[in-house]
């Protein structure tokens, strides 16, 4: 569930497509016409290649599909079902496409695992490597290997070379590509501190480099009342049920973690090739020491642990913490809905050093989820066709057409299947030309449309700084977010040997629930710290051994 | 008299119960077959390999199960005394209230929440037990620090158990009250002339009064110890709270629904379903035994 | 022959009572601290200053339910499920009851049919088998599954069938005569007869659909199809804002905390609705079923 979070929230990080805002209304009309006439189709030569020709007949797709709760981000008169994105690419496909059910972005999963249990699969969907081998073992899914040889254009196929391979292996088994691989080297961000910097200003204050920084910002924010009103109802650091988690987690105490030198969550692999689970490594314990300290202190939401995403950023929009932990995109949300509520919410972004004075960071995998094909789909390469068309429409290739103000935030609902095969690193060269351009040392008119938007944003908001909260994002997230992160830093992964064995591993479910439980209780205080070592045991004992030595032979 | 033609009816008449029975109750009872495979849906029933006792030898060596079992009849086991305990105080405290009035709306207001559903019931404890919500408040008059109602696992049981209380004891004791009723009042105007006091008119002949009802409830409870509630605990609980607080129930909804282990989800509901049935078996025969009670 | 009572005789009777009263307002405040939730400004709720009486006295929560297309859909849904369950419900413990009520003569398979139903009502199979078995007959996302799986009220049958018996012999004896058949016996003696009986199992059965969520949950793939109390499940428990950022506005007069209070209870209020029969008839039920000597 964690892993598909990154799906819902709006972290395409590819040149997106932002029509300049503010934007007219959307015309509910284009819905009843085609989106392209006639005659320019004719003229556009890329509709014939193998990676974009339509079908002979009308072909019906039926799709499930997460992010229902967002759905009030829909222009007016578009829905997930009807809208101009999804229009444009039934119609350059000539595909039908429905969907069997729109849930709740993190019910998706339980509900496809209900429906696969159920026997009513859809005929393409997106699935975890659990679900992907349960589905393979089952032979319920196509053999996809030909259509991608045949049909993914060179976008895809390029990223996910740039992976080294790992992409493609993950997806295989027994020699057949049996799921399409998403790629996201760089979406599953650095987990940064984000602080208000208004608060920091009114108390005097710098913004943080260390724990030891959050934490005096912290009790800052408690003790000093930084809004100004009289009471004492401001929190510290924000948090959710999920301590850790990559990738993407927000609220998540991963920077603290990292800065320990710890690794928790991460299978990784070290110079003598062992692989290592970071959960029950020393410096895990040496970090949830100092996060049970700032809970004792009272300097994290005393509620965290029984608060999920949702309900703690309600604490950030409500303007009761200053102080929140999450990845680069956090402007688009929820912090633009900070802004929205108070003009003065002044975000700004730290990434913390580890005690060696470095930045080094968990990192998701590069492939975590799979687009699969239910066996016997007459059109298997429909998944393929579609995952290029979205690429085009993401990027303003192909004249794929702009034609949403806030992309951004409504990807996901648009797209009849939200998954990214990204390009590694877009984020940081994005933000640096973005840089040069307002240095002077690059022409923006060389920008493609939908950088210029963008750049238009980033100095709208620069003339008048939080005028506009979706200006403000894109300036945050694409400008100063991105180009801390072009400073460098180090990457921590899961081996792509571990991610093949420990989300099918029959004791893994377990061992996570362990580890939750014994993380969450410990930094609340409801066991001491020393419990950790008992914990490292029992995670042992109840099938980790064998895990890691699965791994490692 | 007795018409085969009648028969015939009768048998009409519980043919379409007997049919939704068989459908819903026994077919899935069938279905309970994948706890001996290694069931994968895209296989189905019939196609999924069968693994004999696999999935029940390795449920009873998982940590988790032992302790979600541990949780579950401590919770219900607790539930079950102290609602009886509470029932059985209020019906005999009720039962001297002489102003017909006052009663009434008594058993107005205390009978009110077993109607209203957990969802409802769990949302508003939400709010009265966080940490600025009511019942921290009213402690904070006390001087009692914040209490996490809902993310200690020390205490996390306790709301459960307590909040149940809460929502069930009115009207549990409803079937005390009747047995109180139908006390003959010349009992309590003998014991009177005798000198006895109050307390020892409830202790002498209120008491026996509901002793048999109590000890039918308890006898009828024993099939409920596996049962410690899954609306209620869904509803309130958290992954923070697991250990104290997962059940059955929950345990087997998650892992196999939610995380797809159907078939030790499957088993470990199997497991229930046995040791729930004895248990039954065991509460009929003693509630037939000592409170001479008959379902039919 | 009365006793006369002492003075601090009567004072504990006052005692007695007025501990029990406190004790009855207790089992109600949390139910008050909502409702003034509800009607309280955000402000005052997200800075915990409400009790049991509202701060800031608004109707904004109410006013926006009236108009959120979402909350009555589901209201609708568990009408229906309501109306078509209570129905189904009333209709099969009737037609299950009757026949089970006869002496062994008459129907000598009763005892054996009572059996298997007693079986499936303690019978209670995982839930990972019960829903295979929902969508194996392709029930999803279908009304008919939320009312079909729970449509034989066994416990209700129990309790019928014993009131049935309990009604005296004479009663069919004379119809007998007269030459009626079981169905007019059942529709023109023992119906008539049975009605406190049956407002009790009917009442049971209302109120059980309407406070089922679980079923909803699970078996609703569409959001849309979600009863009330899954709706509000959703809402209130795991945490699902309906409110968010972008409807600026609407933020600036509502918190999630006074709508989601707000809609307990208008969920709330048709069980209040009904509370005085319910009480009635419930008690009468709980005496029928639970103790029968």
């Amino acid at each position: 569930m964690r892993r598909l979070f990154v799906l819902f929230v709006t972290l395409l990080a590819v040149a997106a497509c932002l029509p300049a805002a503010p934007q007219p209304a959307a015309e509910p009309a284009v819905l009843s016409t085609a989106a392209t006439p006639q005659a320019v189709m004719a003229a556009q030569a890329w509709r014939q290649t193998d990676a974009y020709s339509p079908l002979p007949e009308t072909a019906s797709l039926v799709l499930v599909k997460g992010g229902q709760e967002n759905a009030g981000l829909m222009p007016e008169g578009e829905s997930i079902e009807e809208n101009r994105a999804l229009r444009y690419i039934e119609e350059t496909l000539n595909v039908d496409i429905r969907f069997g059910w729109v849930v709740p972005s993190d019910s998706y999963s339980d509900k496809l695992n209900l429906s696969i249990a159920s026997g009513d699969i859809p005929d393409v969907m997106i699935v975890d490597a659990l679900q992907l081998q349960q589905l393979a073992e089952a032979g319920a899914i196509e053999d996809l290997t030909p259509y991608v040889e045949q049909y993914a254009n060179a976008d895809l196929l390029a990223n996910w070379e740039q992976t080294g391979g790992v992409a493609l292996a993950a997806a295989t088994i027994d020699g057949k590509l049996l799921g399409i691989p998403n790629v996201q080297p760089q979406a599953d961000a650095p987990i940064i501190a984000w602080v208000r910097q208004d608060w920091l200003d009114k108390l005097g204050m710098q913004g943080p480099q260390t724990v030891d920084d959050v934490e005096a910002i912290a009790r800052a924010f408690v003790e000093q009342d930084p809004d100004g009103n009289g009471a004492a109802d401001t929190y510290g650091l924000t948090g959710t049920l999920n301590p850790v988690g990559v990738p993407s987690n927000l609220h998540g105490f991963d920077a603290i973690f990292n800065a320990y030198g710890a690794f928790p969550e991460i299978f990784y692999r070290d110079e003598a090739g062992q692989i290592h689970y970071g959960s029950v490594q020393p410096q895990t314990k040496e970090a949830l020491g100092r996060l049970a300290a700032l809970y004792q202190a009272g300097l994290i939401d005393p509620e965290f642990a029984t608060k999920d995403t949702d309900k703690s950023n309600e604490v950030v929009v409500s303007g009761r913490s200053g102080l929140m932990m999450g990845p680069w995109w956090l402007p688009w949300w929820p912090l633009a809905d900070s802004v929205s509520s108070d003009p003065n919410a002044d975000w700004q972004p730290y990434p913390l050093v580890d005690q060696a004075g470095e930045r080094s960071f968990a990192m998701g995998g590069y492939t975590y989820s799979f687009v699969v094909v239910k066996k016997g789909y007459p059109h298997p390469e429909l998944a393929v066709k579609i995952l290029n068309v979205q690429n085009d429409l993401s990027y303003g290739l192909n004249d794929a057409p702009q034609f949403y103000p806030n992309f951004n935030e409504i990807w996901t609902l648009l797209f009849p299947i939200p998954f990214l095969i990204e390009q590694p690193y877009v984020v940081e060269r994005m933000g640096r030309e973005y840089q040069q351009a307002l240095e002077g040392s690059l022409d923006p008119t060389t920008f493609n449309e939908a950088m210029q938007i963008e750049y238009d944003q980033i100095q709208q908001d620069l003339a008048a700084p939080r005028s506009n909260p979706s200006n403000w994002a894109v300036r945050m997230a694409r400008l100063d977010a991105a180009l801390l992160l072009a400073e460098g830093y180090n990457e921590v992964r899961t081996d792509p040997v571990a991610a093949r064995v420990f989300p099918t591993d029959p004791n893994w479910p377990a061992l996570q629930k362990l580890e939750d439980e014994v993380f969450l209780q410990i930094i609340t205080g409801a066991r001491p710290l020393d419990d950790f070592d008992s914990f490292v045991e029992e995670w042992n004992r109840n099938g980790g051994t064998d895990l890691l030595a699965k791994m490692n032979s | 008299m007795f018409k085969g033609t009648d028969r015939f009816a009768y048998w009409l008449m519980v043919l379409p119960g007997l049919l939704l029975l068989l459908a819903f109750t026994f077919v899935p009872l069938a279905y309970s077959a994948i706890a001996f495979q290694k069931f994968n849906p895209a296989l189905g029933l019939q196609g999924s390999p069968w693994v004999g006792l696999d999935n029940l030898l390795y449920m009873f060596g998982l940590r988790d199960a032992r302790q979600v079992l541990a949780n579950t009849v401590f919770i219900a086991a607790m539930k079950m005394i102290l609602v009886l305990f509470t029932a059985v105080s209020f019906a005999l405290l009720l039962n001297e209230v002489r102003f017909l009035g006052v009663r009434r709306a008594i058993q107005t207001m205390v009978y009110l929440p077993h109607f209203l559903s957990w969802v409802i019931l769990a949302g508003i404890l939400r709010t009265i037990l966080a940490r600025d919500g009511l019942v921290n408040d009213l402690l904070g008059y006390f001087g009692v620090a914040p209490i996490y109602f809902l993310g200690q696992p020390a205490v996390f049981p306790w709301v459960i158990i307590l909040s149940d209380v809460w929502k069930e004891f009115g009207f549990e004791a409803i079937v005390y009250l009747a047995a109180l009723t139908g006390i003959d009042p010349t009992l309590y105007e003998v014991a009177e002339l005798d000198g006895a006091t109050r307390l020892q008119k409830m202790r002498y002949v209120s008491l026996p009064a509901i002793a048999p009802v109590i000890v039918l409830v308890g006898c009828l409870s024993i099939g409920n110890v596996l049962n410690a509630g899954f609306d209620q605990i869904f509803n309130l609980y958290s992954p923070i709270v697991y250990s104290s607080g997962d059940i059955l129930d929950t345990y087997v909804y998650r892992i196999g629904l939610i995380q797809g282990q159907y078939s030790l989800g499957t088993a470990v509901g199997l497991f229930k379903t046995v040791v729930a049935l004895g248990l039954i078996g065991i509460s009929y025969w003693a509630a037939s035994r000592y409170a001479n009670y008959r379902i039919f | 022959m009365v006793v006369s009572r002492s003075f601090t005789d009567r004072m504990v009777d006052w005692l007695i009572a007025v501990l029990l009263l406190a004790v009855g307002v207790t089992t109600l405040l949390p139910l008050f601290n909502t409702l003034a939730i509800s009607l309280s400004d955000k402000a005052a709720v997200s800075g915990g200053q409400v009790g049991f009486w509202p701060v800031g006295f608004t109707l904004n929560s109410y006013d926006y339910i009236l108009r959120d297309e979402k909350f009555w859909r589901a209201f609708g849904v568990s009408l229906l499920r309501v109306g078509l369950g209570g129905a189904l419900n009333f209709g099969l413990a009737v037609l299950t009851a009757f026949p089970l009520s006869r002496s062994l003569r008459a129907f000598p398979e009763r005892n054996l049919l009572m059996w298997v139903f007693v079986f499936g009502m303690i019978l209670n199979v995982g839930i990972v088998p019960w829903y295979l078995t929902i969508s194996s007959y392709g029930l999803i996302d279908s009304l008919w599954a939320l009312v079909l799986p729970g449509a034989v009220p066994i416990w209700n049958v129990v309790i019928l069938m014993n009131f049935f018996r309990s009604l005296p012999r004479e009663l069919d004896e004379a119809a007998r005569i007269d030459g009626a058949n079981p169905w007019q016996l059942l529709w023109q003696i023992y119906l008539p007869t049975s009605l406190p009986a049956l407002a009790t199992i009917t009442l049971f059965s209302l109120v059980g659909h309407w406070n089922s969520f679980f079923d909803g949950l699970i078996l609703m793939n569409n959001p849309d199809n979600y009863p009330l109390q899954t709706y509000i499940q959703q809402l209130v428990i795991a945490d699902r804002p309906a409110l968010h950022g972008g409807q600026a506005q609407l933020l600036a007069l509502l918190s999630n905390n006074t709508l989601n209070a707000a809609k307990l209870f208008v969920a709330i209020l048709p069980i209040l609705l009904v509370y005085p029969l319910l009480q009635r008839y419930f008690v009468r039920g709980i005496l029928l079923g639970a103790v029968k000597e």
